[in-house]
């Protein structure tokens, strides 16, 4: 599973650097140092296609393969979701910092200038020791 | 004891768990100091007050049928079975035990149906993050988003993902992020998702108690600083703190929604200065809420099944 995500990643990576839709045996070529057979990557794509990643095209006699959204597109819908902060979303995933107010980004920053005192302080103790 | 007896003692267990212990228990100070003794007594608290309240409501139902609650519960099954689901109990009986079956299955149901959404949407987020974030070979299923504001974010699961964005390594000096790390770790070991999703569900499914509420905002606070005072223990405290405070004052650049804020009782803030200042450890609260956790559960269990 994990070399088949990590395939996955590969083709994705080609799909996103091509120019236009790409055909297996295009992918097969630019991915050519891990000498896959075209039927690993046919399998990889009816993978990103069914997980809603990429679109098949008829073209003549072969498929043609292009990604649904960029790679940006992805990485902002992934940012929003860890920014959500409705219910079932708080559940999904546990994020490090929560919203702050002005006021409480002003106490923060002073907070912060504590803290990276006490840390210079404790570097020097060490130092010393 | 009589059902009559332990129908009135459940209910006014219930009725105080749900009410003024709930309520007593979000505003204690104590809270701060020992953490994980209050997330195990709101634990104790929300079970016993989920069995108070069906108990209650099933011993008065089935009192008709006499025998205590177990003796009624079978007798009445093995009525049921025979097709004679209400006859011996009465209209006015029935329909409470109607009720009760109704409240359990919303109880479980949307338990179960949350669990399935999160489940989905956390599956969908780990396919998307490996498929177009960097691996980071720093921390055991580390991801790397690039994206200019700092972010950092764990996904729970079988498979759990570490997440920062290339903002979040930018804002961050070296200890910090072992600091972060150690904190999301924290939340991936102690399965705090599963306490969260829980209590969101209960939240969920009895919108109209503000005690439910309240409990979900406080398994949600201190589930923060469990996790908090366990990275403290395996990486720099201070660099948490710092962490804490970058991330925090960086935020609030971004436009954050309106409303986000009431998620959290205790804020950034409080947890920043907590790190930095560490109130001494309660002895003698943390015993008690152990026991008490332990009382609050047992009672209700032996109400129900020494009732005559």
């Amino acid at each position: 599973m994990a070399r088949l995500g990590e395939l996955e990643r590969a083709v994705m990576e080609v799909l996103w650097s091509a120019d236009q839709a790409c055909t297996a045996r295009d992918i097969v070529d630019a991915l050519s140092d891990r000498e896959l057979a075209a039927t690993t990557v046919l399998t990889v794509l009816s993978r990103l296609e069914r997980k809603g990643l990429v679109r098949r095209d008829r073209d003549g006699r072969a498929h043609r393969y292009r990604p649904l959204a960029s790679r940006e597109e992805h990485v902002a819908a992934l940012m929003r979701e860890a920014l959500d902060t409705a219910d079932d979303r708080v559940a999904a995933l546990a994020r490090f910092v929560h919203e702050v107010t002005p006021a409480e980004a002003d106490a923060l920053a002073e907070a912060l200038a504590e803290a990276m005192r006490r840390r210079g302080k404790q570097r020097q103790q060490e130092a010393v020791q | 004891m009589t059902m009559a007896v332990t129908a009135v003692a459940l209910a006014v267990l219930a009725v105080c768990l749900i009410g003024p212990v709930s309520h007593t228990l979000a505003q204690a100070r104590w809270v701060r100091r020992e953490p994980k003794a209050a997330l195990v007594l709101w634990h104790a608290v929300g079970l016993a007050a989920g069995l108070a309240a069906l108990g209650a409501s099933a011993a008065v139902a089935l009192a008709p049928l006499g025998g205590g609650l177990l003796g009624a519960t079978f007798t009445w099954l093995s009525s049921a079975v025979q097709g004679d689901v209400f006859s011996d109990i009465g209209v006015g009986h029935s329909l409470l035990l109607i009720a009760t079956f109704a409240l359990g299955f919303r109880l479980v149901g949307t338990l179960a149906l949350n669990t399935w959404r999160t489940l989905r949407a956390r599956r969908r987020h780990r396919t998307l993050v490996d498929l177009v974030g960097r691996p980071w070979p720093k921390a055991r299923g580390g991801r790397v988003l690039d994206h200019p504001e700092a972010v950092a974010y764990c996904l729970p699961g079988l498979t759990p993902r570490v997440v920062l964005t290339s903002g979040a390594l930018k804002l961050l000096d070296e200890e910090e992020v072992a600091a972060v790390l150690a904190h999301e770790r924290a939340h991936l070991e102690g399965r705090h998702d599963l306490s969260v999703l829980t209590f969101g569900a209960w939240a969920a499914a009895l919108p109209w108690f503000p005690g439910v509420r309240r409990a979900r905002r406080a398994v949600q606070a201190l589930v923060e600083m469990v996790a908090d005072d366990r990275a403290s223990a395996v990486s720099d405290r201070t660099a948490l703190a710092s962490a804490l405070a970058r991330f925090g004052a960086s935020r609030s650049l971004s436009t954050a929604p309106l409303g986000a804020l009431a998620a959290a009782d205790v804020t950034t803030l409080e947890r920043v200065q907590r790190l930095l200042n560490p109130p001494p450890p309660a002895r003698l609260a943390r015993v008690g809420a152990y026991v008490s956790a332990v009382l609050l559960v047992a009672a209700p269990t032996l109400a129900l099944l020494a009732t005559a």
